[in-house]
């Protein structure tokens, strides 16, 4: 009888107890276990929903498949462009690759990983955690005055940087982090969550038709957003980049990207923006040229590069497609620009060869 | 210590596993302390209050029936004493800081009084239960409690300490000084109501409250007609699920020690008229709104004036208790309102019941039962937006649910978490059996478990648990 029960005074327990849960736990480990493997079938993963890291940042997800369809396909990635969605309409890597190739005969092969809506702070954490998964040879940093405002891009980048994966991957342990990591049925079961929202899929299918498969989201010129009728007077944004001048944890999140100057090389360029986003500052040109000293001086006190761009402020209309994004026009000229320039500076030796 | 949380869990086990072992005369006191400790996590100063409402209540519950002669005065100073307690803690913040202002206006002096009253958690509900154990003693239905350890515990059992079950002493006080058992039958029931609670609390409420706009309740003008029904639905399951599902997590760790308390709800919203509506949703405060408020002004006025068409008997008290409900909830303006549109619901029933031969609603046709259902929970949503929102922004509310200018996808969270909440109550209420799941085999058993298990770690990783919406009355 006593091997049987459990008794004291309030608990009577007889055997068996436990048996359902013991079953339950079976079933659990079976369950995971079968929906992890049938995650990681490459047929089967086409009818899943697209894998999620859950930022809430439908961009960061598609950019990742893509990334990593072209890391799977190419073996490596050379260089990454980075920053906000100036750079994500602003640089083909495919017209820049062909103009490296063109001056240095080498070839390289580039991802566009900048997200819109972002500001330096994610571009400072996916900077060091693209170099720790990816080990690229150059990062091409895109930045400019406009993305020194205090409240630029605020939000989501608050979005991505509380993200479990991006902070497993900035040394922060979570039980979540690791499983977006290493668990695909994780990512996909995420995705679907994401899918649910009819918001985010309508954003995802957007971003999914536009983006090429080296992470470029092109966009033709528009009529209705063309240049010349761009007037920028929405008091919230003048607002916002008034207070510019003060954005230090912006200029630290620079800051912080050029401590990795070890890791890669980084070089930063100065994103053009048409004419027309001047007036956003109180005081116009002069104040962004004082956002641009600033990011200078920075890239002097860590010896590094900060490329200035400003002949293509006053590209033509048709390579806009608002006052701060280019047209794909604009794009392939921008893009070939920037090829020729990083292909000129590596074989003249300012610039350490990123396929080697 | 939120009731989701693992130091909750941990808690739980270490207080089980103490309570199963130590001696029978020991165990009240361990629940005692337990509680007390509970309590304390949220505010030191929490079980100072609880204690000394404790020791009033005793105290005037044994001079109520002193030489078993009841004392009027002593219930009604009891029952006073409690509404300024529930009024100081409750209302202050809103009220002290309004009266500071108007002495500052008229008097010219200068207030820099820091005012900054605790409200203690759960104290709505440590209310109503003294109000009912005084009125029940008063009544001569129950023996004043003479021993202080075993009302102490009535009073603060952390099990229920938050937001309820609130429970009658007539039930609760005779489990204290039994021998209490629990088998195995008593610990399988207790966990199902664990992972039912934690289901809809983590699983259903949690993920639909994650997928509500912010500013749907704040600001409606911007959003059409569409949105504000799907948010205004989705919002009545949040309520549902949170609440329910706090009350089986919360009977399910009382099962542990052998204590029963009582169910709260038994899916309301397949309610085929308010009355019924009314047993279903909230029973412990439906019944105690039943026993206390509109019992004994229905049998007063029946006194008066005994046919069945008595107008006063017929309105006042269903507006009555739910005025005192709405109240009860808040003194605010808009709940008073929503007690009001919920109370005029049920003068409206017991009208209809006047001209129309009264069926019971399970031998009415299927179809009518279901139309029947659908109307109730329609009435029950729109009188829900003076629930969630003040006046002046309900107002905009309904005038906004006849906009309807775009039509949206709903987030597909929404309709997948109403189903699995839909199809617990069906089970259920099915059956008649809360723990209808213990029926089916035990490899199906083990199946839906261990997907529920699955589905409250991920809702946990997805969106980590939130409090309980009750735990704020």
């Amino acid at each position: 009888m006593g091997i049987f029960t459990i008794t004291t005074q309030t608990l009577r327990l007889r055997r068996p107890f436990g048996k359902t849960l013991g079953f339950a736990v079976v079933i659990l480990i079976i369950l995971v276990g079968l929906c992890e493997g049938i995650a990681r079938i490459n047929f089967i993963q086409r009818f899943l929903p697209m894998q999620s890291i859950g930022s809430g940042h439908v961009t960061i997800d598609v950019k990742l498949s893509r990334l990593n369809t072209f890391v799977k396909k190419e073996g490596r990635v050379d260089c990454f462009f980075l920053g906000s969605s100036m750079v994500y309409r602003a640089i083909n890597p495919e017209v820049f690759q062909d103009a490296y190739k063109s001056h240095t005969g080498k070839d390289i092969l580039c991802f566009n990983f900048a997200l819109g809506g972002v500001s330096e702070l994610s571009t400072s954490a996916l900077s060091e955690i693209l170099i720790k998964l990816y080990q690229p040879k150059l990062l091409i940093i895109g930045t400019s005055p406009l993305n020194l405002r205090e409240h630029a891009g605020l939000g989501t980048a608050k979005k991505i940087l509380n993200n479990p994966w991006i902070k497993y991957h900035l040394g922060f342990f979570s039980i979540n982090g690791w499983l977006i990591d290493n668990s695909f049925a994780f990512r996909h079961y995420v995705g679907f969550r994401t899918l649910l929202n009819p918001l985010a899929r309508s954003k995802e299918q957007k971003k999914e038709l536009e983006m090429t498969a080296y992470g470029f989201g092109g966009r033709r010129a528009d009529k209705k957003h063309a240049a010349p009728r761009i007037t920028i007077k929405a008091p919230q944004e003048l607002e916002d980049v008034k207070d510019y001048e003060n954005s230090q944890s912006n200029l630290a999140a620079i800051e912080q990207i050029m401590q990795l100057k070890n890791q890669a090389t980084i070089l930063f360029i100065e994103m053009p923006c048409h004419q027309s986003a001047f007036s956003l500052f109180r005081r116009g040109e002069e104040d962004y040229d004082r956002g641009i000293g600033m990011i200078d001086n920075a890239a002097k006190r860590y010896g590094m590069q900060f490329w200035h761009t400003m002949p293509f402020n006053f590209m033509s209309d048709e390579g806009w497609n608002d006052s701060r994004h280019m047209s794909s026009v604009g794009a392939e000229i921008f893009s070939r620009w920037l090829g020729e320039t990083v292909g000129k500076a590596v074989k003249q030796g300012t610039l350490g060869d990123p396929t080697r | 210590m939120n009731i989701t949380s693992l130091i909750f869990c941990g808690f739980v086990i270490i207080v089980v596993a103490l309570y199963y072992i130590i001696p029978r005369r020991a165990q009240n006191y361990l629940l005692l302390t337990a509680s007390y400790v509970f309590f304390a996590t949220w505010a030191w100063q929490f079980p100072l209050i609880l204690f000394v409402l404790t020791l009033l209540n005793f105290k005037l519950a044994q001079w109520l029936r002193y030489r078993e002669r009841p004392r009027p005065a002593i219930l009604w100073s009891g029952i006073g004493v409690n509404i300024l307690a529930l009024a100081f803690f409750k209302y202050s913040n809103f009220f002290v800081p309004e009266m500071l202002g108007l002495l500052q206006g008229t008097g010219g002096q200068s207030f820099s009084l820091a005012v900054n009253i605790l409200l203690p958690v759960g104290l709505s509900y440590r209310i109503l239960e003294n109000i009912s154990y005084l009125a029940d003693v008063y009544r001569g239905q129950i023996p004043a409690a003479s021993n202080l350890t075993d009302f102490s515990l009535y009073s603060a059992y952390f099990p229920k300490l938050l937001s309820g079950p609130i429970e009658r002493a007539r039930s609760f006080m005779p489990q204290l000084t039994q021998q209490r058992i629990v088998d195995n039958d008593t610990i399988t029931r207790s966990f199902t109501l664990i992972v039912i609670g934690l289901v809809r609390k983590i699983v259903i409420a949690d993920t639909i409250s994650g997928v509500i706009p912010r500013g749907v309740f704040v600001t409606p003008m911007n959003y059409s007609g569409l949105e504000l029904s799907t948010w205004l639905v989705a919002e009545t399951f949040v309520i549902y699920n949170d609440f329910a599902g706090y009350t089986d997590i919360v009977r399910g760790v009382s099962g542990l020690f052998g204590i029963e308390l009582s169910r709260n709800f038994s899916h309301p919203f397949f309610s085929r008229n308010f009355f019924e509506m009314w047993t279903r949703w909230h029973i412990t405060l439906s019944f105690w709104l039943r026993d206390y408020i509109y019992m004994p002004l229905s049998r007063a006025l029946l006194r008066r004036n005994l046919s069945s068409r008595n107008t006063l008997n017929l309105i006042i008290p269903p507006m009555a208790a739910m005025l005192i409900s709405g109240l009860w909830h808040w003194a605010t303006i808009h709940m008073l309102m929503w007690g009001a549109v919920v109370g005029l619901y049920l003068v409206f029933g017991r009208i209809l019941s006047l001209w129309r031969p009264v069926i019971q609603p399970d031998k009415q046709p299927m179809w009518r039962q279901i139309i029947k259902m659908l109307a109730v929970f329609l009435l029950i949503n729109l009188s829900l937006i003076f629930f969630h929102m003040d006046l002046p922004t309900a107002i905009n509310f309904f005038r906004g649910l006849f906009i309807w200018k775009k039509l949206t996808m709903p987030d597909l969270h929404v309709p997948l978490m109403i189903g699995l909440s839909l199809l617990i109550d069906y089970f259920q209420y099915r059956h008649k059996d809360e723990v209808v799941f213990l029926r089916w085999p035990r490899l199906v058993q083990s199946t839906v478990l261990a997907v529920a298990i699955l589905a409250i770690f991920l809702a946990t990783l997805m969106k980590p648990a939130t409090p309980f919406i009750y735990q704020g009355f």
